[in-house]
Parts: structure tokens; sequence; C-alpha cells
């Protein structure tokens, strides 16, 4: 540990929250100015100021360089195809956003709600209920399995690398868990009912059980497939 | 055909003005800024290094070859970042030629007030 680093111990900690790449190149030089300010300042309260300053100023600070950083991988480094797809499944999973929206709308502005509308009727409910985050599952989800088997080409790294770092594969992974979530939100979203206490769920396993598999939202999600 | 004019933010053009004169390490540009815009612009040293890096990106200023001190990085000008400087001392020169001419404003005990 250095001698800077010993002596702003929890300051030098915080600078860890820059990318990796900025804190190697600037990150003894924030220390470096920070002791020099502090070794100027003419007060105990003008230290206090300037502590409050460097507060301030770190949160800002770190969300640029973060941005920038993600921005600049995104712009350069993530693959094309990673890009595109996500776009794509973004896309699909638009409707489902959109009917939830206008229903919500509908119901604040109008008091009452689309169930009884076109939209709620079988063939377009299960379209954008279930086949269109469908495919934007199996469209993002293979997308990241091709990108943990591949890589982006430039570096060599193992899959399990690359499935901890997720300065690539954000683009994929957040369509990915969002469909995953409607699916699984569609499925059980009635199984809650089932379950009255944690007490109740180990006494009644059983009867539990057969609650949430004769649920009827997994029901409607077993017949919309 | 004229060169496009960007103009610069202001913090990083207070950077430039500050290297103007010679190179400096860190805290000496963040002095320099302070006493050059009267304390109005304090800056941290977060926002001191997210503006050198991108100065450095832009190839407006460079770290110094021979660096003068072991544990703190001097910054200089490079000639690119020399000409953005004057093309922005410029462009504020004329804009305060012109807002004296049409008599925009006027200097009332060091504050600027605005007059139709």
């Amino acid at each position: 540990m250095g001698e800077l680093e010993k002596r702003f111990p929890i300051y030098s900690k915080l600078l860890r929250l820059y990318p990796k790449p900025y804190r190697k190149q600037y990150g003894q030089q924030i220390l470096q100015t920070t002791a020099d300010m502090l070794d100027d300042a003419p007060s105990q309260a003008a230290k206090l100021a300037g502590w409050t300053h460097i507060t301030m100023d770190l949160p800002i600070s770190v969300t640029k360089q973060q941005l920038q950083y993600v921005g600049g991988i995104y712009m350069n480094e993530t693959p094309r195809y990673i890009k595109r797809n996500s776009i794509v499944a973004g896309a699909l999973l638009f409707p489902f956003m959109a009917a939830l929206i206008a229903n919500g709308l509908d119901k604040v502005i109008n008091n009452h709600t689309l169930y009884n509308s076109w939209l709620w009727r079988t063939p377009v409910l299960s379209l954008w209920v279930l086949r269109l985050p469908e495919l934007a599952f199996l469209l993002a989800g293979g997308s990241y399995l091709v990108y943990l088997a591949r890589g982006t080409g430039s570096t060599k790294s193992t899959w399990l690398k690359r499935a901890l770092d997720v300065s690539h594969s954000w683009p994929i992974i957040i369509p990915t868990i969002f469909a995953f979530g409607v699916m699984f939100l569609i499925a059980f979203h009635d199984v809650g009912q089932c379950v009255q206490s944690p007490s109740h769920l180990v006494s009644h396993a059983n009867q539990t059980w057969q609650c949430a598999v004769n649920n009827q939202s997994l029901k409607v999600f077993r017949k919309l497939f | 055909m004229a060169k496009q004019y960007n103009q610069l933010p202001q913090v990083a053009f207070s950077i430039l003005l500050a290297l103007s004169l010679k190179p400096r390490h860190g805290y000496e540009i963040m002095k320099q800024v302070g006493e050059d815009s009267k304390g109005k612009i304090k800056l941290a040293p977060g926002a001191l290094y997210t503006s050198i890096k991108l100065l450095n990106e832009q190839g407006l200023v460079k770290e110094l070859e021979d660096q003068l001190d072991a544990r703190r990085r001097y910054y200089q000008l490079t000639d690119k970042g020399r000409q953005e400087l004057n093309a922005e001392l410029e462009y504020y020169d004329n804009t305060v030629k012109l807002a004296k001419q049409r008599k925009v404003y006027e200097a009332f005990a060091g504050v600027a007030i605005w007059v139709n």
C-alpha cells in the first residue's frame, strides 16, 4: 500500500468505483492532488470544505466515467450481433410493455381497464403476452449463449470470465432477464394465493404444491402454449 | 472552407487557459482555474481529471515528457490545444466587442446588468 493510500484509506477504496483503465491512469494523481489540496488548506474549516467538495464530486465523476467507459465498450467492442439482437428483443417486448402501460393509464384516467378490449382476446393476447416475449427470450438468451461460447473475438478469455464480466454482454442480458420475468410472471402470478404463510407452507406442503400446480394462471399459460 | 468552430465546455476552456503559460500539475491547475475565474469555478480532483482525460483524448493537452516531480504528473498544451484556445479567446473577444458596440450591458459595481 502506498503512502497516499495509507493516508486516505477510505477515499482510495472509493476510487475503485472508477473504471479500471481510468483508475490506472489517473487514480494516483487524484490522490496526490487531494493531498496537495488538503496540505494547502489554511484551516480545519477549509479542509472540511475541501472534503465536502470532494465527497459531492465523487459520485458525479464516477458516474460520468462509468457511462463513458460502458458507452465506449458498447460503441467499439460489443459484437454487432449483440447490439442488433438486443434491439430486436427489446422491440419484441415492446407490445407487452405498451399494453400494460395503456391498461394502467386507462385505469388512472378513465377508471376502467382494457380487459374487455380486443387486446385481451385470446389470439391477440397469446401473441403479446406469450409468443413475442418467448421469441425475445429465445433470441436474447441464445445470443448470450453464443457470446459466452465465442467471446468478442478480440480478447482471449474463458466463458466463466465472460459470464462474470457483463461490460460487453449487458445489452443482451437485460432483455433476456426481462423476457424471462414476463413469462414467469404470466405463469405464476396466481401462485402467491396458495402460500398463506411460511409455517403453512411447511405443514401443508403437499396441499400448497397441488394448489400451485392447479392455479389459474398456470392453466392459462399452458392453454395458451 | 472555414474550419467549423466548436465551443469548448467552460471547465475545459479554463484548464487550457491555466496551462497556457506553463506546464502544471493537477493541484496547480485547480488553483489557477480558481484564481482565473475569481473563485467561480472550483474544481474537485474527480472533475479535474475527468476533463483532463477528455482533453488528452482530443489531443489538446498531453503529459510532459520529462516529468519535473516523481509523484506529480505535469500537463502541457499541445499545438492543437493552443489553436483551440486561441479560437475560443477570439470568439469571446468578438462577442464582448459586439456586446459593447450594442451597449448590451453596463458594468456596475462589478456586476453585469442587462439593459433593454
